[in-house]
């Protein structure tokens, strides 16, 4: 793929990814790696990319995959966003952008399979509908409908579980 | 749980998802029914109108950034350089490990389709393709950006070895893993070089030169010498270079070719 072929896809899908990373990550700077990981691994699998029927879906995936690896692994990352938290209240006010959304992953991704969070991302965090995310992940509605479910009655026990031992 | 769901009432019944928005103003659902339904969509909510006039003002922001696509090139280049440090852990020839063995001890040159020049070094590169097969490389074949290749250096005196690319832009690599310096290796046997290396996405013709030297060379000291002498020059040499050191060499070219 030539340099003219990678600049057309970055111009075209790198703002879409660089929103969603940011959103997920709740950093800009985190962000602008993201996006610089997303294209490399799709460059090297740009054959399968350029076959996709909706690249689009296949950005979604890798992005959500990469930002919640960097959730779940980098510590500092949480730690970060929990200090920005605390020193900028209204942040979301100001910039129209929700840091709580990253950190509340985070926490879920410590207590759940990476599997259902990645459904509950694009359910809550993305707002996709249940063929959406069946489109974007390669299954049937029916399994994006099972998923959630197992994930909100995981995460009812969680918080159950949570009451008894703070009680 | 309770913000994740806040983040879900933020889209009253029907609204696009960013998805949708997303697939309208990158044009990849131009054309289709759906865009119809959509577009029907946006001519009566203002939610969401104001939500895709929100997205494409940032998209403009983005692409006004500096960086950005030349930078991946860079970093996918970079990594294509790490690469040829492989650790020796890295099994990626793991379902031709057989036909490996198979290949790997001393034989006719000629049969196993070794390169020698001035019969003192013998190189066999083996390729293994995205779909999984394995094969030689021979002088003048096809790869492709993502194949792996593999390499088998027959040195027909003790010494040290390594494998030079030099590729049609005059980038010189050196692979010869296990530290700073070119491998050491036994007369006569044939030496497969532990891990691989992934090709990058640059295309064109590229060189392989295998390296055999009576005494230890730094690999920086080597790649130093085969690029000044590549410098300047319009088309990829196909005469030995000489590094010195009373090094010698065998060579193969290949051509890079785009993914069918």
């Amino acid at each position: 793929m030539g340099m003219h072929e990678v600049d057309e896809l970055y111009r075209r899908f790198g703002p879409l990814v660089f929103r969603r990373a940011r959103t997920l990550l709740g950093d800009e700077q985190a962000a602008s790696d993201a996006v610089q990981e997303v294209f490399m691994r799709t460059l090297r699998s740009h054959d399968g990319f350029r076959h996709e029927a909706s690249p689009i879906t296949w950005l979604y995936r890798i992005t959500t995959n990469y930002c919640l690896n960097i959730l779940r692994n980098n510590s500092r990352h949480r730690l970060r966003l929990a200090e920005r938290m605390a020193s900028q209240p209204d942040e979301q006010a100001a910039t129209g952008f929700d840091p709580e959304v990253p950190l509340l992953l985070a926490e879920i991704l410590e207590r759940l399979p990476v599997e259902l969070c990645e459904i509950a991302t694009y359910y809550y965090v993305d707002c996709l509908s249940h063929d959406e995310i069946a489109d974007v992940i390669g299954t049937s509605r029916r399994t994006v409908g099972n998923r959630l479910r197992e994930f909100h009655e995981q995460t009812e026990a969680l918080f159950r579980l949570d009451k008894e031992v703070l009680a | 749980m309770n913000g994740l769901e806040a983040g879900r009432r933020r889209l009253a019944n029907g609204c696009l998802s960013d998805l949708a928005l997303d697939q309208l103003w990158t044009g990849e659902s131009a054309g289709t029914p759906l865009e119809q339904s959509r577009r029907a969509h946006l001519s009566t909510c203002a939610n969401c109108t104001r939500r895709l006039q929100e997205i494409e003002a940032s998209a403009a922001v983005f692409r006004a950034r500096p960086g950005g696509a030349s930078l991946v090139g860079e970093r996918l280049r970079a990594r294509s350089r790490r690469r040829w440090a492989w650790s020796a852990g890295t099994a990626l020839f793991a379902g031709a490990a057989a036909a490996l063995l198979l290949l790997v001890r001393p034989a006719d040159p000629l049969e196993t389709g070794v390169r020698l020049k001035g019969a003192a070094v013998g190189l066999t590169a083996y390729v293994k393709r995205r779909s999984g097969t394995v094969e030689v490389l021979p002088e003048g074949g096809v790869a492709q950006p993502g194949d792996v290749l593999r390499f088998v250096v027959t040195p027909r005196h003790d010494g040290f070895v390594g494998v030079v690319s030099i590729d049609g832009a005059g980038e010189v690599n050196v692979y010869a893993p296990q530290g700073a310096e070119l491998v050491s290796v036994r007369a006569g046997q044939a030496f497969s070089l532990p891990g691989g290396i992934e090709l990058d996405p640059a295309l064109g013709r590229e060189r392989l030169i295998a390296f055999a030297c009576p005494k230890p060379l730094p690999k920086a000291t080597l790649q130093e010498r085969v690029a000044t002498l590549v410098r300047g020059r319009q088309a990829l040499p196909d005469q030995p270079l000489d590094v010195g050191n009373d090094c010698v060499q065998s060579s193969l070219w290949f051509e890079k070719v785009q993914s069918r």
